[in-house]
């Protein structure tokens, strides 16, 4: 069995998978607001959302540890329901990955709304279906395609979270020692094996996922094409 | 509709996954100790840990490894650690001084030596040069801790003063975030030498791969390595039971051979 | 017999400088249909999307015999949801991850399934697309998709249909023989209707009540044929496509006096003419005779000489272009036999019947 440290990758996918659905259930309400309005504060929200993309993790870090820490009223209110602290717990991890990976999930989604044709959206309303449901029926399984890029692009960069992690998480083994930062224990370690068949099951995982992504994307945009 | 009912479930799993951590059934004997320790006792401290697990299957230890300096902050910052294992003693008589332990749980288990490292392949005389070795023009870079915040780091910087040698190599410095990556920088060759711990250099991972001269004790401040419980614990007993194991006969021992000396000894080590 | 209508009385700005203010009444007599004509930027499909409610007007109101359906003073504003429509795009706006025969069942989705799929299966007969109904949308023919856009928006019974520009995306036999088609389906279902436009053969085609708007304005409404034959007002002449309107600087009951090119021409409209004061007279092209030069002159018109100054082709027709004694626009089929004679600098016999001259104020 090659050395390779199971817990810690579990524990990413799981990290992973929470961030996606998590980043799914908020960032579609925020990316068809976006897509749709034209509030004045609509480029400054946009702004906000893209900020982790070009802020460094350190930074980023950083602030959701002001912001989640036990001087902080979020970190406060955290501690009198739950009795423990954000930071250093899989909960805070969690918070600062959503964070970590919301433009790579909204963004997407928001060019997906922006692309569905308005006039199908208002063809439905004349037929007497309501908002809510004109939103389920055309415009996300017209967005589809964003939808799910969107998603999967979420649970990828959340897999290889290192900086947020180390500055939020602490590196607590099976809590908050994601994977990347288990290969960067084990290279400090001079422990080379770990390191190599971590990383290169890393590496797999994340190629197969892009590789199934896109060969999946060409059915989300046509199925149709099938047929004919 | 469907496509509703899916976002639903997902949404659902995604809470159960968030909250339920198996690890959450607190204060159990199932969580195992967490114990930040500094990396120079890296392999002595998982040796001892094996040693502990194999007499005694639940007790588990869980080690972080890392700098004292960032590892002292953590914990003030409520990082759930139950102990502190530190390169030197000052961070846990910072935790003190800071409420978050108790001084009668405070204790020094060693102390830290000093070595200047290179690769076995490089043409120095190490062992005539000494310290000397560092301004060869050969030595392009030379990797020690960051002084910031790590107590190897601190020491390297007085020992380079003490030979008054400080301004000639600091250019040449690589600052690794704790000891171990400064090792492991020497080791891989990306820096030319090093001034690291005795601890590593005579682990096995580094012991066949350079060498070494030991600096003197006399040149750089002791480096008094002390660890503390901390106070919010809730394996208080699994944490005195490391403790007495560190300070024990064996655990000296175990630590001597790893290139730590007890902090009662008072000889300058021969290379 | 309560009386169904639409009324519109609203006003909507879009940017500085552009604003529209629409005002006009709709009847709702079984298979009615009312065109909203004007040129391109008039403000007729905003009309028709503020009669939908898919725009809310900045001032004023729509109402129906049921009610107020916006109100800008009070906020009141019923959604499209609830005003029981049913709206036809211009390119359709067919669901596209959806087969044609859920496309049609759209609206039924709260039907129980046997219902619906009769439903479906009525319309799909009606509109003469069984044979696609489990096509793909994409994958039918423009005049196909215009037939399920309409059994889509028939399926739910609305009390009205809204029709935006439905030919518009047609190639030119096609929309002929649609035309009549969806005129003839409309009468059959009995469904009042409203439909946009800027196709002047349309009107000829589709039209029982004419709404003729420019520059957000309606300039005259009326019954279709009287109105595209006599307009009143100077404007909606122009923009029904009366080639020639000629100012009038004086009249005795029906002759008209204005200026030409060489002095003053006169102008005789037909004796009901008598009593009006216009602005203008306006005539159309197609309407001016070119008398073959031993011809008898025709009673009840106006003949001059006039010199031809060019032509030119326009499809299956020639247009000609005189310049004395008063600017005039005449087109002829290409086969006329004046043709055969006419040539730049010759002179032409022209003759204006009494009654195709149209006074505009």
């Amino acid at each position: 069995m090659p050395p390779i440290d199971w817990t810690s990758i579990v524990l990413t996918i799981r990290l992973a998978l929470v961030t996606a659905l998590i980043l799914l259930v908020v960032g579609m309400p925020l990316a068809l607001w976006l897509a749709r309005t034209r509030h004045p504060l609509r480029p400054a929200i946009e702004a906000v959302v893209a900020l982790p993309l070009v802020l460094p993790p350190t930074v980023l870090g950083f602030y959701v540890l002001l912001m989640l820490g036990p001087a902080s009223p979020l970190g406060r209110f955290y501690e009198t329901i739950t009795g423990t602290l954000l930071p250093f717990s899989f909960p805070g991890l969690v918070v600062a990955s959503v964070l970590f990976s919301l433009p790579f999930a909204v963004q997407p989604f928001t060019a997906a709304f922006r692309a569905v044709s308005r006039e199908m959206e208002e063809a439905s309303w004349c037929l007497g279906v309501s908002h809510w449901s004109t939103f389920w029926r055309i415009t996300a399984p017209q967005s589809r395609a964003g939808i799910v890029a969107g998603g999967v692009l979420a649970f990828s960069h959340t897999l290889g979270e290192f900086g947020v992690a180390l500055m939020v998480g602490g590196n607590i083994a099976g809590v908050t020692r994601t994977v990347s930062i288990s290969i960067y224990d084990s290279v400090q370690a001079m422990d080379y094996a770990t390191a190599g068949w971590t990383s290169a099951l890393l590496l797999g995982s994340s190629f197969l996922i892009l590789l199934l992504l896109n060969l999946t994307q060409r059915n989300l945009h046509a199925p149709w094409l099938k047929r004919s | 509709m469907k496509f509703f009912t899916c976002m639903l479930l997902g949404l659902a799993l995604a809470l159960a996954l968030a909250g339920c951590s198996p690890k959450k059934r607190d204060a159990g004997a199932q969580t195992p100790l967490r114990v930040a320790a500094a990396s120079d006792l890296k392999f002595a401290l998982d040796e001892l840990v094996a040693e502990l697990r194999a007499k005694d299957s639940a007790f588990v230890v869980d080690v972080t490894y890392g700098s004292s300096g960032n590892l002292k902050t953590q914990i003030e910052q409520g990082a759930p650690f139950d102990m502190l294992l530190s390169a030197d003693l000052r961070f846990p008589q910072a935790l003190v001084k800071s409420g978050k332990a108790a001084s009668a749980d405070l204790f020094p288990y060693a102390v830290g030596r000093l070595v200047i490292w290179i690769k076995k392949d490089s043409p120095l005389d190490l062992a005539n040069l000494q310290h000397k070795a560092l301004l060869d023009p050969a030595i392009r870079k030379v990797a020690i801790a960051n002084p910031d915040h790590a107590p190897y780091g601190q020491a390297a910087v007085a020992a380079l003063r003490h030979f008054d040698i400080h301004d000639a190599v600091a250019p040449k410095f690589v600052l690794g975030e704790n000891i171990a990556q400064t090792a492991q920088f020497v080791e891989s060759g990306a820096a030319h030498a090093g001034i690291i711990a005795l601890s590593l250099a005579v682990a096995p991972a580094m012991r066949d791969k350079g060498r070494f001269w030991e600096i003197p004790l006399n040149a750089f401040p002791r480096l008094l390595q002390g660890g503390v419980i901390v106070g919010a614990t809730k394996k208080r007993e699994r944490a005195e039971q490391l403790r007495a194991a560190l300070t024990s006969r064996h655990g000296q021992e175990v630590l001597r051979r790893f290139g730590f000396i007890m902090p009662d000894e008072k000889r300058d080590a021969a290379h | 017999m309560a009386e169904t209508f639409l009324d519109l009385d609203c006003e909507v700005r879009f940017g500085p400088g552009t604003v529209l203010a629409p005002r006009l009444r709709i009847d709702g007599a079984p298979g009615k249909i009312t065109l909203l004509f004007g040129p391109s930027g008039c403000g007729k499909t905003t009309c028709l999307r503020l009669l939908a409610g898919l725009l809310r007007p900045d001032s004023g109101r729509v109402a129906t015999q049921h009610g107020i359906w916006s109100d800008a003073a009070s906020g009141v504003h019923l959604p499209p949801q609830h005003r029981r429509i049913g709206f036809v795009f211009q390119n359709y706006a067919l669901f596209s991850h959806r087969t044609v025969r859920q496309n049609i069942g759209y609206a039924l989705a709260k039907m129980p399934r046997p219902e619906r799929q009769a439903r479906v299966a009525e319309l799909a007969a009606l509109l003469e697309i069984e044979s696609i109904l489990d096509h793909a949308t994409t994958a039918i023919s423009g005049g196909q998709a215009q037939r399920v856009a309409l059994a889509r928006a028939l399926a739910p019974q609305p009390d009205w249909l809204f029709l935006d520009e439905p030919l518009s995306a047609l190639d030119e036999p096609l929309r002929q023989r649609l035309g009549k088609e969806l005129r003839e389906r409309i009468a059959r279902l009995g469904i009042p209707t409203v439909m946009v436009t800027h196709d002047r053969r349309e009107i000829e085609l589709l039209g029982d009540e004419l709404v003729v708007l420019a520059n957000g304005k309606v300039l005259e409404q009326g019954a279709a044929r009287e109105l595209v034959q006599s307009p009143q007002s100077t404007d909606c002449a122009r923009t029904l496509g009366f080639e020639n309107i000629i100012a009038v600087r004086s009249c005795h009951g029906a002759e008209f006096n204005v200026q030409g090119t060489k002095g003053e021409v006169t102008l005789t409209a037909a004796p009901s003419a008598a009593s009006k004061k216009p602005t203008h007279l306006a005539i159309r092209a197609e309407q001016i005779h070119v008398l073959a030069s031993d011809a008898p002159p025709p009673s009840d018109s106006n003949i001059f000489e006039a010199r031809l100054e060019f032509m030119h082709p326009l499809g299956p027709l020639m247009k000609l272009h005189f310049f004395h004694p008063l600017p005039l626009e005449v087109v002829l089929s290409r086969n006329h036999p004046a043709i055969a004679s006419a040539v730049p600098g010759a002179t032409c016999r022209l003759a204006i019947p009494h009654g195709t001259v149209c006074m505009t104020r």
